[in-house]
Formats: structure tokens, sequence, C-alpha cells
């Protein structure tokens, strides 16, 4: 780990104390928004899931009775048919704020657009797995909309994890023990100056009164 | 306004059309692609596509789906497990293992 060059003075060492309060809290900060980020993404992945297990087993019946109805009606009877949908969604996009992360939410809300029970075709040239299908297809446009909104949340919020998971190993990993480590050197640097210093007066001190003493004895001397 | 959009084979997705979904006709990856952007630019907010075809073209995919919309979305299917697949790698890329599909 690289160390942070810094002059070994009482005013690097305050301003680096400072940094090293801030980088603790910030580490707290954003520990604390990865958790709750996993918490809500756990909880969409699980929905998630569920939804799109239980939509594979009602599309599966859809496709076999669309194709079921495709083997039996002419393509282009079948392309009529479905030109105009028997049901028209209204779908409305909010988005919604979860930990600075933006994600939607759709709403949806489905109109039947004819008057023959949502079918926009005429029964004469086409199946009746045709009407299954339309009538399941209908029923599942709502789950196959909340499917696309949690799946993309999931999506997002898994980035947004990552990139905060990185951010708080930056911080425990490295900002915060190189702060560690500069106030530490830093403050060894500054005791031993000051160790120097006293050792330095302690020898002059020590020196003075050795001098005194050679001259007090110089001076009983003389008077004897 | 905000539309739904499905992108496929003709035979898989023209079901859609019977919910009010916009249906693009996609047989391969670079039609996919070209249909995932006329899409985008014709105001579709949801865009389902089929698996196999997602599968083809997951790079492009992720790059138009950057940023809050559109949202992409495999169609659910029985077959291949493709849109679970990405599930699973969601949350292995977010915990570190997987906790949720494990069985």
């Amino acid at each position: 780990m690289a160390e942070i060059k810094v002059n070994p003075t009482r005013m690097e060492l305050k301003k680096l104390k400072a940094r090293l309060v801030t980088a603790r809290r910030g580490h707290k900060l954003l520990k604390d928004k990865r958790d709750e980020l996993m918490r809500q993404f756990l909880d969409v992945v699980r929905e998630a899931k569920a939804l799109r297990e239980a939509l594979c087993q009602q599309l599966g019946s859809v496709y076999s009775s669309f194709a079921s109805a495709a083997a039996l009606t002419d393509p282009r009877m079948m392309k009529e048919a479905l030109m105009l949908p028997g049901m028209q969604g209204e779908l409305l996009v909010k988005q919604k704020n979860i930990m600075s992360v933006y994600v939607p939410v759709f709403q949806y809300e489905a109109i039947k657009a004819s008057d023959t029970g949502g079918v926009g075709y005429g029964y004469a040239f086409t199946s009746g797995a045709l009407d299954e299908a339309v009538e399941q297809i209908c029923a599942t446009s709502a789950q196959l909309v909340r499917l696309a909104q949690l799946e993309k949340t999931a999506t997002l919020l898994c980035d947004e994890i990552e990139k905060t998971r990185r951010r708080v190993n930056a911080f425990e990993y490295i900002m915060i023990p190189q702060y560690e480590a500069g106030v530490k050197t830093i403050s060894m640097k500054l005791d031993e100056n000051e160790r120097g210093a006293q050792t330095r007066l302690m020898k002059v001190k020590d020196m003075m009164i050795r001098a005194q003493i050679e001259e007090r004895r110089a001076a009983k001397n003389i008077e004897e | 306004m905000y539309k739904i959009g499905v992108i496929g084979p003709r035979d898989q997705v023209l079901c859609f059309m019977a919910a009010g979904f916009t249906v693009y006709d996609a047989e391969t990856p670079r039609e996919a692609l070209a249909a995932l952007k006329r899409a985008k630019g014709e105001n579709c907010v949801i865009l389902y596509i089929t698996a196999p075809l997602a599968g083809e073209i997951e790079e492009e995919i992720a790059r138009l789906s950057e940023g809050t919309l559109p949202a992409i979305v495999t169609l659910p299917d029985l077959d291949s497990g493709y849109g679970t697949a990405q599930l699973k790698r969601a949350v292995e890329r977010a915990v570190g293992a997987d906790i949720i599909f494990k069985d």
C-alpha cells in the first residue's frame, strides 16, 4: 500500500485527522447504503423470480393456443384479426428514488377497446384457440408490465450495489489505512522531534551546570 | 404516449398485438437490433424481446438499456431459461454468490 507523503508538521497532522474522521463517516454511510440497497435488491429479485416463473407457465399455454390457432387459420386472416387490438392499455411512467437510484414505476391500466368482450375481430374466420390465446394474453399483460419494472429495478440496483461496494472497499482497505498510517507517521515524527529537543535542552543544561561547577572550582582554587 | 414493444419472430410475437402492444418483426439478431433502435426512437419504454434473439445481442441490449428507461426485458418462456439466468447473474454480481437460485 502506497503511503501518502506529507510534511510532518502539526498543521498537516490536524488536516489529516480531519480527513480521517470524514473518511470514517463516509465509510459508515456507504456501508449503510450498500446494506439497504442489498435488502431492497433481494426483495425485488425474489418477486421477479416468482413472477417470471408464473408468467412462464401462463405464456406457455398462450403460445400453444396461439400456435394451434395459427395452424388452423389463414396467416393473412390472423394478422387482420389481430390488427385491431381487443384491449388498449394505458401506460404511465413515473420514477422512484431508492437510495439515490432512480428506478421506473410503470402504472398500467388495461382498457377493453371493443364491445365484444375484449376481442377485436369477428368469430367467423378464426379458430376458437385464438380467442383463448387473446383472452389469456390480455389477462397477463399487467403482470408482464410488472415484470419489466421489477427486472429493470433489479438491474439498476445491481449496478449501484457494485459501485457502492467498490467505494466501501476503497474506503475500508485503501483510504482509511492510508490516513491512519499518515497520522501515525506524523505523530511519531513530532514525538521524535520533541524528544530530540528535550534531550538537547537537558544536554545544554547539563553542560551549563558543569561549566558553572568548573568556574566555581577554579574560583575556589584561586582563593586558596 | 408511451408504448410497449415486443420484438421477435412474427409467429411468436403476433399474439401480443391483441393486448395492444406494438409488435416488431425480427427473425435475425441484426433485424432485432434494428428493431430495438427503432422502438427506442418511437417512445417505447418497455421492450420485450424473445430469449434466443436477446442472447445474441446481449451487449447491445445492455448499452441501449442504460439509464432509467427503456426497460428491455426477455420474454418469459419455458425452454431457454435465459431470463432466469440473467436474474441469477445479477444476484451473483451484486451479492458475490448466488443465494436465491441455488436450488
